[in-house]
């Protein structure tokens, strides 16, 4: 099938390295060019030799069901950036780390496990993960965040699973949550609310 | 275009709104100007529909640039990926702060200035606000009270547009309001429970300059929380949804954009301001305006 050139594949563009350009310069030009152009780029080409781990965890993490799950290459690309650029303060390094620490709890390669130990390895690391006193701060805990933020901001996670509404053009004090349910994924985080208070 | 004007007015936000406004409905020809670009209501709002998977940073933004660039205005309340092209850049334009005041300061520099920005919230001061200071000493006993203010606020109410519950608390004046918006279950509860236990604290739905109801062609709020990105529907008080076309529908404003107020022509004879010397950020080019006033509604303190 033609690619259309316009909006081109995340895996075409997965060895072009626009994360890595500056957005700085006209602000005004260079940012709407990259807001209306489609061109969300893909992940960091350097990156590319991790993507067969964090996309196995992102399968382990949140497994394809009805949505495709956190083990596409949309969330890698997240992953990617989000590494590249020290989002949430994640060290540059944070994919030797987290191959280091699963390949040791292996014995070898974690990726030449089969699919089950896989997924028990991961389910007793994350268990012990997030013990009382830990600040979330080992590389698990790091790639777990980058796997759900990369997910539910994703189109797949933002709009199948979670419920995106545009424009709401309401607001009802209180609702029903039954079965059908789904949270409205809007203003994830409370971007615009809240924020970690930081002393000057 | 004419170089004198009866009035001008240095600065967009929501102060140089209001004075434009209020200048040229009242016969003034007004000049408005703005050191920042333009952004024109509605078409200028160029992430307001964006989702999180159409930024390159689904929100979050660029770590590196935001601490190299925005290390000030990052710290505070609607900066993100989505609205941080409606903060100063910090590291061009720096300011001196003292180790015993290392205030931050939070900056707009674009049409409308931090109106774009604010968080909306209109409560009105009463008289333990206004006579505060007689009553502890510090500073002077200012020379107004409520009672004075009142009219103002009214006027200021009825045209912004401001949702909020008349509660009749004599620390906090009610306003001209819209309907409030709702309370949810949980706050219901809180505010039942400070009622047995607390009754003399009181929680109230917040008084916001989001419209619960439409008005003159802007419509009420959407509920979209993403406020600072612009809003297309004119649902809240800023430059742009209120001020600025009531200026324009006179005839008697006219704006410029990227113009950077540096002096002001004051005359020692006369003791009076007669002008001021504007530096074209885009072109370079330098002018001089004259006027009878000169408001300066530029660059308050934080939003």
């Amino acid at each position: 099938m033609a690619e259309d050139p316009f909006f081109p594949s995340f895996e075409s563009l997965m060895c072009v390295p626009l994360g890595r350009r500056g957005f700085m310069g006209a602000a005004g030009v260079l940012l709407g060019a990259v807001w209306t152009s489609g061109l969300l780029a893909g992940p960091v080409a350097a990156d590319a030799g991790a993507s067969p781990l964090v996309r196995r965890l992102g399968e382990i993490v949140i497994p394809a069901t009805e949505t495709p799950g956190a083990g596409t290459a949309e969330v890698f690309a997240f992953v990617s950036r989000a590494v590249e650029k020290g989002l949430f303060d994640v060290p540059a390094d944070l994919f030797a780390r987290l191959q280091a620490e699963l390949d040791a709890r292996a014995g070898g390669d974690f990726l030449r496990l089969p699919a089950a130990r896989q997924e028990a390895l991961v389910a007793a690391l994350d268990a012990e993960s997030y013990r009382p006193g830990t600040a979330g701060e080992s590389p698990w805990c790091m790639t777990k965040t980058l796997l759900l933020v990369g997910y539910y901001t994703g189109e797949a996670g933002g709009s199948e699973e979670l419920d995106y509404q545009l424009v709401p053009g309401r607001y009802d004090a209180n609702i029903p949550t039954g079965k059908q349910y789904r949270a409205l994924s809007n203003d994830w985080t409370g971007l615009s609310i809240r924020k970690e208070v930081v002393p000057s | 275009m004419s170089t004198q004007f009866d009035a001008i007015v240095v600065g967009s936000g929501i102060s140089g709104g209001w004075a434009a406004k209020e200048l040229t409905e009242r016969g003034l020809t007004v000049l408005l100007i703005e050191r920042g670009p333009m952004v024109e209501h509605q078409v200028d709002y160029k992430t307001e529909m964006l989702a999180p998977w159409e930024l390159q940073y689904r929100g979050q933004g660029d770590a590196q640039l935001f601490a190299r660039d925005y290390a000030i205005q990052s710290k505070g309340m609607s900066f993100n990926e989505w609205t941080y092209h409606h903060f100063v850049n910090d590291r061009e334009n720096p300011y001196q702060t003292t180790a015993e005041n290392p205030f931050q300061w939070r900056r707009g520099y674009q049409l409308g200035g931090k109106s774009l920005l604010w968080g909306r919230q209109c409560y009105r001061w009463s008289d333990l606000d206004f006579g505060a200071n007689a009553a502890d000493g510090h500073g002077c006993d200012w020379p107004i009270r409520y009672a004075d203010v009142s009219p103002w606020y009214d006027h200021v109410e009825q045209f912004i547009g401001v949702s909020g519950s008349r509660e009749g608390l004599p620390q906090l004046p009610d306003g001209q309001f819209q309907r409030p918006m709702a309370m949810n279950a949980v706050e219901l509860a809180l505010k039942a429970r400070l009622q047995t236990a607390y009754p003399d604290r009181k929680l109230v739905i917040g008084r916001s300059a989001n419209m619960t109801e439409e008005k003159e062609g802007r419509s009420s709020c959407q509920y979209r929380n993403i406020c600072a990105r612009g809003c297309s529907f004119g649902a809240y008080f800023s430059t742009q949804s209120s001020t600025l076309p009531a200026a324009r529908a006179t005839g008697r404003l006219t704006l410029i954009t990227d113009s950077l107020v540096d002096s002001l022509d004051y005359d020692p004879k006369t003791r009076r301001v007669s002008g001021v010397r504007v530096l074209n950020t885009a072109s370079r080019e330098r002018k001089t305006y004259t006027a009878k006033v000169v408001f300066l509604c530029a660059g308050r303190s934080t939003a």
